[in-house]
């Protein structure tokens, strides 16, 4: 019985935990983009992709209750809404070049796993 | 002769009455019934899908007669609504839009058949049948595309004088559209939908 029950609590994580993002994204936090009119207010990874490979709608955040549809609000780039993880399958539905990283938080200081290019 | 018609008016005056009846309904129903006019009209089309333009529709019509029973239409609209954002891509570089019900522009030429039911005295019961073809864009997302719809409904018609008619009717158009994103103009099919109530004057020719 035990045994039983340990396999559902296994299948239950890791059903939980490969999980990912579709429905979180959009226009506000996730859509893929090539400039900022793409979304709803910010395009990262324009000049730059190395962090957000494929481009990557974003808020500018303070708080996680500034970010929507469930990403939270972390220090890079002046503050901006991130999805996110706590292993990198979480972040296939951003594509290939997507990772679970460690990251500074904007809100406390510590650090959280957010999906982040490799 | 003057004696067999009074003794029709006598003897038969339900028979005459009847005749009467009858004349005065014709009457009527050829002052209700469709002619070739032109109709003017206006009202609000409600989209139904995030791809389909909604908000204030404009038209114009000619209608010909082509038989008792049956009407051509031959149509012009403008669909206005507001310019708002709701267009992204997703991370396979697909195109989605999810516009509200009172967003976008439409330009659509139509044409189709009406089918005039009963005639009453006062009104005039008819059907709708045809399809409309146009370009409908979001110019908030820079997006455009072609749309093809099939259009039917239903509507009344009031005589108002002997050259001006009153025209309500509900239409429901269905059918797709494929717009096309600014970013590598690529071309992404979708639903088309709205619903419409529309008010117009009709003037006969």
């Amino acid at each position: 019985m035990r045994t039983l029950l340990t396999g559902l609590g296994l299948s239950l994580l890791l059903l939980v935990s490969a999980c990912g993002h579709d429905d979180a994204i959009g226009p506000d936090v996730g859509a893929s983009c090539a400039s900022n009119n793409e979304c709803s207010q910010r395009c990262l990874g324009v000049t730059d992709p190395g962090d957000y490979p494929g481009g990557f709608c974003t808020l500018a955040c303070a708080t996680d209750a500034d970010c929507t549809n469930g990403s939270i609000c972390m220090r890079k780039s002046g503050g901006v809404c991130l999805l996110p993880c706590t292993i990198t399958n979480n972040c296939s539905d951003l594509g290939a070049g997507w990772q679970c990283k460690n990251s500074e938080s904007n809100v406390g200081g510590g650090e959280r796993q957010v999906c982040l290019g490799d | 002769m003057a004696a067999n018609v009074r003794s029709v008016l006598v003897t038969e005056p339900s028979r005459l009455a009847a005749a009467v009846l009858a004349a005065v309904l014709t009457l009527a129903a050829q002052r209700t019934a469709h002619a070739d006019e032109l109709v003017i009209a206006t009202g609000p089309a409600v989209a139904l899908t995030g791809q389909s333009p909604g908000g204030a529709r404009v038209s114009g019509e000619y209608d010909r007669r082509l038989g008792r029973r049956l009407l051509l239409d031959l149509h012009a609209a403008l669909l206005l609504g507001a310019d708002e954002r709701a267009c992204y891509f997703d991370r396979q570089g697909a195109l989605l839009c999810d516009h509200g019900a009172m967003e976008g522009m439409g330009l659509m030429l139509g044409g189709g058949v009406l089918l005039p039911l009963r005639t009453r005295p006062a009104y005039q019961a008819y059907l709708r049948l045809g399809a409309e073809v146009g370009r409908v864009s979001f110019d908030a997302d820079d997006t455009s595309g072609l749309a093809l719809a099939i259009r039917s409904g239903a509507g009344l018609r009031w005589q108002l004088g002997a050259k001006l008619s009153l025209h309500v009717e509900g239409n429901l158009a269905l059918g797709a559209t494929s717009l096309e994103g600014r970013r590598n103009r690529e071309v992404e099919g979708g639903s088309l939908a709205w619903l419409e109530l529309i008010v117009g004057l009709g003037f006969a020719l």
